[in-house]
């Protein structure tokens, strides 16, 4: 493992960072080759840099609850349950000929709802799991449904639609400077925050001690309930702030919304490294899976495979994935059983 | 079998007594409401509707007795059904029924070995192999098969006569006939034969055992990868069964089935007592599970509640179901 550093930043980088970086290489090259005058077009990398920040974001909060040993199968539904708020705040609240100053106004008030569902949503979740101690997988399936439940309550069963300020249009579909995207600039900050948070702060690091051992954590004074709770309510957060950039971008909310993005984002989650079982965990490989997984899912647009193919690939890269991972744990064991007996003193 | 008064007090003590008390409770509420609930024509409609889940909830009970959550069943379910009746339909079958529930339950089976296959050999977790397995098989069949549905024109005849086939027929006040449905006695049926397995054979015993402390289980002898195998494989081979009574109900064989649709059986299972970490659980309290969840399910309807307050009522279920669970087991441990 080395670390790149420059004075006091430094970012990790370990052998699943070279892997990734090199699938990234293989795809890229691989649909660049299959699609030239397609996929290696600057529109492409544009419209793909507006798209890929909301399955981004929804994937880093299912990853750090991931590292947890468990799993926020809910957090595309609390972004939908903002987006659907937001929208009906925005078309029905705000009057339709409000000055910029207003809608700014207004906006800001979008992000506020969206920092409370986040709130809410996150501690019901918190609670369940780590409060109650119920299995996190079957916990936020049922908060799945309850706020989906919630947002087709909220819409009848329709989606919001309608004419949409430019200022929120901007910030789904702008660009600042000409060029650069504004969901990518956001999604950067972000991920930049949420890595020092997991890397760098001693909430991160009990994350993931949690996620390894958590009798080892408990008997070392860690707060399990504490921390596993804030994992929850960030992961909600994170998607509450997504339900935000889909009204942004698709200037629509729906109830159901995105919910294919869940299997995608395990499998980012399980490609960055991140173990299912927990513990492991490094955001800049997830990030690194995400653009890998984003490239796959564009050269598929091109090469006009259905989505039924493409999730059945997905699943079978998920479990290509825990496979190797389990194979390569195999052999450390290994290696390691070999170096201590290769230590140890002969008896015979 | 005769109830006796120390079983029955032990009885009032589980979760499943707390399910039928909410069951009778939720009844009289909706009777009290709406009258019509009491008719037998709503019972049968609600014993029909329970056909197709009570077969899936057989199989993922097992698997969730075993410490683990399945989410490909239906996926399986759908898939077994689907290659099967175009098979069928392409060598021009007229046969029996039970031909194609024969096919499909192996057909099943073997989807379902798929899985226990990945978590015996790459010990990969449960949730992950299941979801991804369900995606495989739905893409797989997809392309290699099909993605057409099949209308009821073509299906094969048998199917179509088995989705007739009424017993303990009766005439309701409007003067049009009911009965109830076949494929109720099949679900019964296979209900009865898991239940016995599970409670008198060693296999069955074996799934608690592997469900409590998979290392005991070791210990005390039992094959845990061919435990497994069974648990999946048998759990496959009803989720194929179930396709087909599903294909014959609904006259149509439609690749995209039952999307989303698992929640509903696992929340039915969990909700009957069946806990989530494995070890405990039985029919009798996925019985009552099913039948609570479909009763409500069904009859928002008729109490006046719009069909989209569905998802968030069975959202709620699902979570008073497992926040009770899991604080009843709390007030155990203290004990």
């Amino acid at each position: 493992m080395l670390k790149i550093s420059s004075g006091k930043k430094s970012i990790k980088i370990n052998q699943t960072t070279v892997q990734l970086i090199l699938i990234n290489i293989v795809i890229f090259a691989l649909m660049s080759y299959l699609r030239p005058n397609r996929f290696l077009t600057l529109f492409n990398f544009q419209s793909m840099c507006f798209q890929f920040p909301e399955p981004a974001l929804l994937t880093i909060g299912i990853a750090i609850t991931m590292i947890t040993a468990g799993a926020d199968l809910s957090i595309v539904s609390t972004a939908n349950l903002v987006a659907t708020l937001n929208g009906m705040l925005l078309l029905y609240v705000m009057p339709t000929d409000a000055s910029s100053g207003t809608v700014i106004l207004y906006l800001a008030l979008c992000l506020l709802i969206a920092l409370a569902i986040g709130l809410i949503c996150g501690t019901i979740n918190g609670i369940l799991v780590a409060k109650l101690g119920i299995f996190p997988i079957l916990a936020t399936l049922g908060t799945m449904n309850l706020f989906t439940g919630i947002s087709t309550i909220l819409t009848k069963g329709q989606g919001v639609f309608g004419a949409f300020p430019d200022e929120l249009v901007f910030i789904g579909s702008g660009m600042l400077f000409g060029f650069l995207p504004v969901p990518l600039v956001i999604f950067l900050v972000i991920l930049a925050l949420v890595y020092l948070l997991i890397h760098k702060t001693p909430y991160g690091l009990k994350t993931q001690w949690f996620g390894s051992n958590r009798r080892a954590s408990f008997y070392s004074g860690i707060d399990n309930v504490k921390t596993v709770f804030r994992t929850y309510m960030f992961s909600a957060l994170l998607g509450a702030f997504t339900g935000f950039l889909i009204l942004a971008r698709t200037n629509s909310a729906k109830a159901d919304y995105g919910m294919a993005y869940v299997m995608q984002a395990l499998l980012a989650s399980v490609l960055g490294g991140v173990s299912p079982l927990g513990g492991k965990g490094n955001i800049f490989n997830v990030f690194l899976a995400i653009i890998a997984l984003q490239f796959l899912d564009s050269g598929f647009n091109f090469l006009r495979i259905s989505s039924f193919i493409r999730s059945s690939t997905y699943g079978a890269l998920l479990i290509i994935g825990v496979f190797l991972e389990y194979m390569y744990k195999k052999r450390q064991e290994k290696k390691m059983v070999k170096r201590a007996q290769e230590a140890s003193p002969k008896t015979s | 079998m005769i109830p006796t008064k120390k079983s029955l007090v032990k009885f009032t003590k589980s979760n499943e007594f707390v399910v039928l008390c909410v069951f009778i409770a939720v009844a009289f509420l909706f009777g009290f409401i709406n009258p019509a609930f009491f008719t037998v024509r709503n019972f049968y409609d609600l014993l029909q509707s329970i056909g197709v889940n009570g077969i899936f909830a057989c199989g993922v009970m097992l698997v969730i007795i075993n410490g683990g959550i399945d989410l490909s069943f239906m996926a399986i379910s759908i898939g077994a059904a689907y290659i099967t009746t175009r098979g069928l339909i392409a060598v021009g079958f007229d046969g029996p029924i039970i031909v194609m529930f024969a096919i499909s339950g192996v057909i099943g089976m073997l989807f379902g070995l798929c899985n226990s296959f990945l978590i015996s050999k790459f010990k990969i977790p449960i949730f992950i192999v299941t979801i991804s397995i369900a995606n495989v098989i739905r893409g797989l069949v997809m392309a290699f098969v099909g993605n057409e549905y099949v209308p009821s024109s073509q299906m094969p005849s048998c199917t179509v006569e088995f989705s007739r086939r009424f017993w303990f027929n009766a005439v309701d006040a409007t003067g049009s006939q009911y009965g109830l449905h076949f494929s109720v006695f099949i679900t019964f049926g296979i209900m009865l034969f898991t239940a016995f397995i599970l409670k008198y054979t060693l296999i069955g015993r074996g799934v608690y055992a592997l469900g409590g402390d998979a290392v005991s289980a070791e210990r005390i002898g039992y094959n845990l990868k061919r435990l497994r195998n069974f648990i999946y494989g048998y759990a496959g081979m009803l989720a194929g069964i179930a396709g087909i009574v599903y294909v014959s109900n609904n006259r149509m064989a439609d690749p995209v089935s039952f999307q989303g649709e698992e929640l509903t059986v696992i929340a039915a299972v969990v909700m009957g007592g069946v806990k989530i970490t494995g070890g405990k659980g039985s029919m009798f309290g996925v019985l009552l599970g099913l039948l609570l969840t479909q009763m409500i399910n069904n009859n928002l309807v008729l109490i006046k509640v719009p069909s989209y307050w569905q998802r968030f009522t069975f959202g709620c279920l699902v979570i008073v179901a497992v926040l009770f669970q899991a604080l009843r087991e709390r007030k155990q441990a203290k004990l």
